[in-house]
Formats: structure tokens, sequence, C-alpha cells
């Protein structure tokens, strides 16, 4: 087994923080290297233990942070000062605002997760490993929110209507951050078929297609927020 | 208005002082000037404080023909019977006149006081004109002590014409005195005082005048003085005294406080009343504002107590409440009531009444925001309730079964597949109170504005939803209070449309031009009673920032409910 990931976990909610530091510690992957109440202690810890990845509460009142913005502002300035550190910020709203708040300087390297997630450990650290490897994740519930909140947006019938329900699936997926093979194994498709949707969702909402997963993830973002 | 006023009383003041010094300086000219002055400083008083009414300007006029008659008659002794000493010495004409006929039969506010009259007016105006222009033509001294002296046939006309048509003018004065003690037999408690005045005045200038006719005949010049000052004082004497005692024209002298200075304490018009109040109610609360208008009212008023009352609210009261209202005034459509008791002084006068009507207005306004903030404040506990009651079934039950179902897998030896459905409850119950924590402020509200808040809600809705906003609407950010009252107007309206109108498209329309932010949810359900919703409280609080809501539906064509409010930025 690889040597486990060395984290920092932040929440202003001592029950929280420290349940999530023991869950995180009791799948042996991670280790917990220091769990904080702030943003501004979360900087203090990255800079003295030099975690490979950093789970956050969007919301950490206190500091000179926007409010309500804490965590997503440390968020940035982790990886703007440590471009290495993986981010998955918790949040407890599934609102679009907050997701693309958090992705609006790119997606590499950052997970967006609401904070159910805390009950699912496999999806929890399967986020923390893919933000360590500088990939992106967005909570499901979260892509249907931006799906949902395109399809409101006015502006004479939306392109996304124009989509099958498979080739919707795969949307979600791709936004998400899966790469193709990932797509695949969770719809129970083969690779091929796969492709094959991607290209045809690309031309629907007249997106260029990219190998890249984080470019990919970047247009179909993008195009979301319209 | 009132410089003119202050002109016209300086004009007759100084040419009856400058008058009356040129003829001597005698102890009686002292007094005849002492006299002279009552009519300007009356006519200047009532003009300023009430310049439209005609009886001070009368009073005005009356005083500076005094005072032009009084300076030609000195000029004609001094300097002979010229133009100018005739021409104003003819003044004396015109106060003869008007103290005899007019202020008499104007009194008291310078209204005829019925058109029967008006035969009388003519009368007495035709021959005063006459009058005064007879005598700048005649050079008939009657101060000249002699037989008359004339210089030819033209001046014997002149003067006969001048002492005919005077004669004319002393019997309408006749007759308006008459008519004045008629007025007086006819008049309420409160103006019969007053008449009496100004009979006993009209009756001694009357008396004063034959006096001097009689004794310039006997050469009894100290008699014919005495008679001329009374002429001179006696109708506005009797003005004076029924405005300092009486309270002519609702106009008071007195001593206020412990000022020791003569003050006027006169009582203050309607639109003064209304400025002064204007500071007190600007901050206060509905429940001050109303009893500051009812001391308002009461002081205004001078009634005993005064009450503005809310149907089936609180009351606002006034000194204290005895006795039935003497007058009640419904006020904003029936929402309120004015009443007030007795006048401290006299009764109700039309005056009073008009003043009572004013009074209203501003109640009207008052009792209007007292209401609202009312149904306000009750909106907010009903909200409260309903929070408590959607908390308590809710998320609370939730919870409690989640205990329970974590300690039956505890006690039933914590069997893995137990937990779980247990998380999945958890996580329910999480969903539940997010929605609820969203229903009661949501955070993208507040972070992220009115479109993101209003798309982020529509993006839960089980219908297809579309918005429509203004591009640069997206970034605009307004007031807490004012995207809260949108925002909470299109959240109602979804969920009436999802609820009771069954509908399967919803379109949101968001925009802002001319001052004004608006917002319209558009439904193609199947429409209801527009009343029987609860909008109601949302129109409210959307008329508390200035702003409205309107719903029009049609049964089986959709709903359309649209709300606006004032916004800048």
């Amino acid at each position: 087994m690889a040597e486990p990931l060395r984290m920092v976990v932040a929440d202003d909610h001592y029950l929280v923080r420290e349940g999530t530091r023991r869950l995180l510690e009791t799948s042996g992957r991670v280790e917990v290297v220091a769990a904080v109440g702030n943003a501004d202690e979360l900087l203090d810890a990255v800079r003295r233990f030099s975690p490979d990845v950093v789970v956050t509460d969007i919301r950490m009142p206190g500091g000179g942070w926007r409010a309500g913005f804490e965590g997503i502002d440390a968020a940035h300035a982790v990886r703007s000062a440590f471009p290495g550190v993986g981010v998955v910020v918790l949040s407890q709203f599934g609102d679009a605002l907050y997701a693309f708040e958090l992705f609006k300087k790119g997606t590499e390297g950052f997970a967006y997760l609401l904070k159910d997630r805390v009950g699912d450990l496999d999806e929890l650290l399967g986020a923390i490993t893919a933000v360590a490897e500088g990939g992106s994740v967005i909570d499901p519930k979260v892509v249907e929110g931006l799906m949902s909140r395109r399809e409101v947006r006015g502006g004479g019938g939306s392109p996304l209507g124009s989509l099958t329900e498979r080739e919707r699936e795969v949307l979600r997926e791709m936004a998400r951050g899966r790469s193709n093979p990932a797509i695949g194994r969770a719809m129970h498709l083969s690779l091929s078929s796969v492709e094959k949707h991607v290209n045809v969702i690309f031309s629907k909402l007249g997106l260029e297609n990219t190998g890249d997963v984080n470019r990919r993830v970047a247009a179909v973002l993008a195009y979301l927020e319209g | 208005m009132r410089a003119f006023a202050s002109a016209l009383a300086v004009l007759s003041g100084v040419s009856l002082i400058i008058g009356s010094m040129m003829d001597g300086n005698g102890v009686d000219q002292w007094l005849f000037m002492l006299i002279g002055l009552l009519t300007p400083v009356l006519g200047w008083l009532i003009t300023l404080r009430r310049p439209e009414i005609p009886y001070g300007w009368l009073l005005l006029a009356t005083a500076c023909s005094l005072g032009v008659g009084t300076l030609g008659s000195a000029l004609a002794r001094h300097a002979g019977a010229d133009f100018l000493g005739n021409g104003f010495t003819a003044a004396f004409a015109v106060f003869y006149g008007l103290v005899w006929v007019f202020l008499p039969l104007l009194f008291p506010d310078g209204r005829l006081p019925s058109r029967r009259w008006r035969p009388v007016a003519w009368i007495a105006g035709v021959a005063i004109a006459l009058h005064a222009v007879a005598t700048t033509q005649s050079s008939l001294d009657p101060f000249k002590q002699g037989p008359p002296v004339m210089t030819g046939p033209a001046d014997l006309v002149a003067s006969m014409v001048s002492g005919l048509a005077q004669m004319v003018v002393y019997t309408m004065a006749i007759v308006v005195l008459f008519g004045l003690v008629v007025r007086w037999r006819r008049a309420g408690a409160q103006e019969r005082p007053q008449y009496l005045w100004m009979i006993c005045g009209s009756a001694l200038g009357v008396i004063g005048f034959a006096v001097v006719l009689f004794y310039l005949l006997a050469d009894h010049l100290a008699i014919v003085g005495i008679g001329t000052m009374t002429v001179v004082a006696a109708v506005p004497g009797a003005i004076g005294v029924a405005l300092v005692r009486h309270r002519l024209l609702d106009i008071r002298l007195g001593i206020r406080g412990s000022r020791l200075s003569l003050v006027f304490d006169m009582r203050p018009t309607v639109s003064e009343l209304l400025s002064e109040l204007s500071p007190e109610l600007q901050d206060a609360e509905p429940g001050e504002q109303l009893a500051g208008l009812a001391r308002a009212v009461r002081e205004g008023l001078d009634v005993r107590w005064a009450e503005v009352s809310l149907t089936g609210g609180p009351r606002f009261t006034a000194g204290e409440r005895q006795g039935e209202a003497t007058v009640r005034e419904r006020v904003a459509g029936g929402l309120g009531e004015l009443a007030v008791g007795e006048k401290n002084q006299g009764r109700f006068t039309a005056e009073d009444r008009r003043l009572l009507h004013a009074f209203a207005v501003p109640v009207g306004l008052a009792i209007r925001s007292a209401a609202l903030a009312g149904r306000l404040v009750n909106a907010q506990e009903a909200e409260r309730r309903r929070l408590e009651r959607n908390i308590h079934d809710g998320v609370q039950q939730q919870l409690v079964a989640l205990i329970a179902g974590l300690e039956l897998a505890r006690a039933s030896g914590g069997a893995p597949e137990m937990l779980p459905p247990l998380r999945e409850q958890a996580r329910q119950t999480l969903d539940d109170l997010r929605e609820l924590a969203a229903g009661i402020h949501p955070s993208v509200l507040a972070q992220g504005g009115l479109v993101e808040a209003v798309e982020s809600r529509c993006a839960r809705l089980p219908v297809p939803t579309t918005v429509l906003a203004d591009p640069d609407l997206r970034a605009a950010r307004f007031a807490d209070e004012i995207e809260g009252a949108l925002y909470f107007t299109v959240s109602e309206a979804l969920a009436n449309a999802l609820k009771h109108a069954a509908a399967g498209k919803i379109e949101v329309r968001l925009s802002h031009h001319d001052g004004r932010l608006r917002a319209s949810v558009r439904d193609d359900g199947r429409g209801f009673e527009p009343s029987a919703t609860a909008l109601g409280a949302l129109a409210d609080r959307l008329s508390a920032l200035g702003g409205g809501l309107e719903v029009s539906s049609t049964i089986g064509e959709g709903t359309t409910v649209s709300a606006w409010v004032p916004a800048h930025g």
C-alpha cells in the first residue's frame, strides 16, 4: 500500500472537525497532521506541515476573509501558495453560486462536495485522492444544481434540452471530473460508447472536445455557468 | 401680502401723525392721534394673521382713509384749500363711509350677511363716491368757524352734493345698525357678544356724528372734538374689544406663560398646526404618531379631549375622556376614527369642523401606517409559528427516529447492515434542514443577490421553469429588505403555482428600469381567486417599502403575480 496522504482538516465546528478527522484516520489511507478551526489557522498549518490535501469547511467565521466565503478564499490562497496541495471544500450549500466561486480560477486540484459526503467514506477518499493528483471533483448533487440552473436561465430554449437522458448522465459525470474510463466503469458502458456520447454532447452544446480531463471540466463548467 | 399690509399700516399711521401734529400740539391732538392709530394697528394684526379674510384689509383701508384725510385737512388749513389739501380731505368721506356702513355691515369676516344687503352696499358705495368727489370740488370746510363762504355756483353744487351724499351714507349707517341688531338676536352664543360690541360701537359712531353736527352749528368746539373722537374710535374700539375678549376671527390677545410682555396668542391656522406637527411625526413610531396627533387635535380645536382610535384596536387619547364625543370623523376608509369632546369655550363652529377635517388627513395616514405595521408584526408572528411547527413536525421527529434507530442498533449488537439506512435517514434530515434554512433566508440571496437566488430556487422546482433577467441586473445588488421582499414574493408565488394552480410551466421575469425593481411570476395553471392566498402579508411587506403587488388570475388560464419596489443602484 502506498504512503498514507498527509492531511489538514479545517472546520469551525468542533464535533464535525473531530468526527471528520477520526473518520478519515479510520480508513488507514490518510494521516491527519492537523485539525484547525478557521481559515488563518488553516493557512498556518499548511505552511508548517506541507500536507498533500486540505479538507475545509466552506464557512468559518473570523479573520479578515469574505464572510460566508472563508473556506473558498482559503482554498484559493492555499492553491496559489502551494500548487501541489489539493483542496476539498465541504459545503452545506448545493447552490451553483458557491461551486462557481470555487472553480472560477480553474478546476485543477479542487473538489467541491456537500457535507453529507462525510457519511460516504469511499466517496470522500476518492475525492481526496483525485485532488492530490491534481484532478477535480464536484458533488453530483451540485452538478444537478448547475444543470438545472442552466436550464432555468432563460433566453430561448437551452441546448441542454436537446440532450438524451443518457447523454445528460454522461455530461453529469464529465462535470464531476471523471475521465472517460471512469465514466464507463460508473455507467457500465464500454469506453468507445462513452467516447461516442461525449462527442455528441460536445457538438450539441457547441463545445470543443479536448482529451485533457481538467480542461474538459473547465469547458463544461464554463458552459453551465452560461 | 404681509409686507403690503405693513406698508398700508405705516402709511396710514404716518399720515395720521403728521396730520395731527400740523394741527397743533395739544392734549386733544395727542388723544386723537392715539385713537386714530387703533384702526391701522387692528387692521395690521388681522391681515398679518389671517390675510385671507377681507375684514383686515377693510380695516386697513379705513385706516388709510383716516390718515390721508387727517393729513389733507391739516394741509388745507395751513396751505389753503388747494387741490392737494382738498383731494386728501376727500379721503375723510371714504373713512366715514367705511366706518359707518361697511365695517358694521361686513362684520365680522368681510362678507355680506346675505344677498338682500346688496342694494344697501351699492347705495352706500355710490353715495360715498359722490361725497368724496364732491368734497374735492368744494371749498367748504366744516371746521372753519363762521358762515360758509361760497366761491361760485359750482362750489355751491359741490357742497350740496357732498352734504346730501353724506346724509345718504348716514342713513345707510342707521339701516346697517338695525341689521346688526337683527343679526345679534339670531347669532349663536359665541358670536352674540361680538355682535353686541359691534352694535355699541356702531351706535356710538352714529350718535357721535349727530353730536358733532349739532354742536358744530352751536359752536361748542370741545363737544365737537369729543364727538369726532367718538366717530373715529367707536367702531374700531368695538372690533378691538371683540378681538381681545371674544376671540373674533379666532384671534386672541393675551399674556402668554410667565412672560410679562404682551403677546398675541392667536389660534394657529391649519397649515401652522400641520407644519408644527411634522417634525414630531417624522421619526415617531406609529403609536407615538397617533398620540401626537391626538394632542395636536386637542390643542388645535381647543377641546377637552381628543381621541384617535384604530377600529377594533388601540385608542390614543389626549386629555381625559368624558362623556360622548361631540364630533366624530371616520378616517382612512373606516380603518379608524377621530373623536373630540366638548370645546373648552363656546360651541363647535364651522371653522372647527374645517380644522377637524384637515386633521383627518394626517390622522388617516398615520392610522394606515399603524395598521400596516400591525399587520406586518402579525405576519411575522404567524411566520414564526409556521417555522416552529415545521421544525417540530419535520426535523425534530426525524432526529427522534434516528436516535431510536441508533439505540436499536446498539441494543441488538450493532449489526452492520442496520447502519446504512440510519445514515440515509440522517442525510434526509440534513436535506430537509437545508431546505428549511433556505426557506428562512437563503444564503445565496445574501451572497449572490436576487437573480442568483431566484435561479437557485427555480432550479429546485419539479416543473420546467424559466428565469428571464435583465443582463445588467445579474451583478446588481440592492438593500437586503428589497431583495428579501422580492425574493420571498417570487418564492411564495412559485409555491402557490405548484400547490394550488398545478402549473405545468412557470416563467419568472426580473427587471430594473425607471427606478423600479420588478419581479413577475407567470404560470399556466388553473388560476385561483387572488384574495385566497398568503400573498397579503407580502403585499404589506412590499407596500412598507413603497412598492406594490398585483395578482391577476383567470380561471383556467393561469396566474401572474407581479411585484415592484422602488430601487436605485
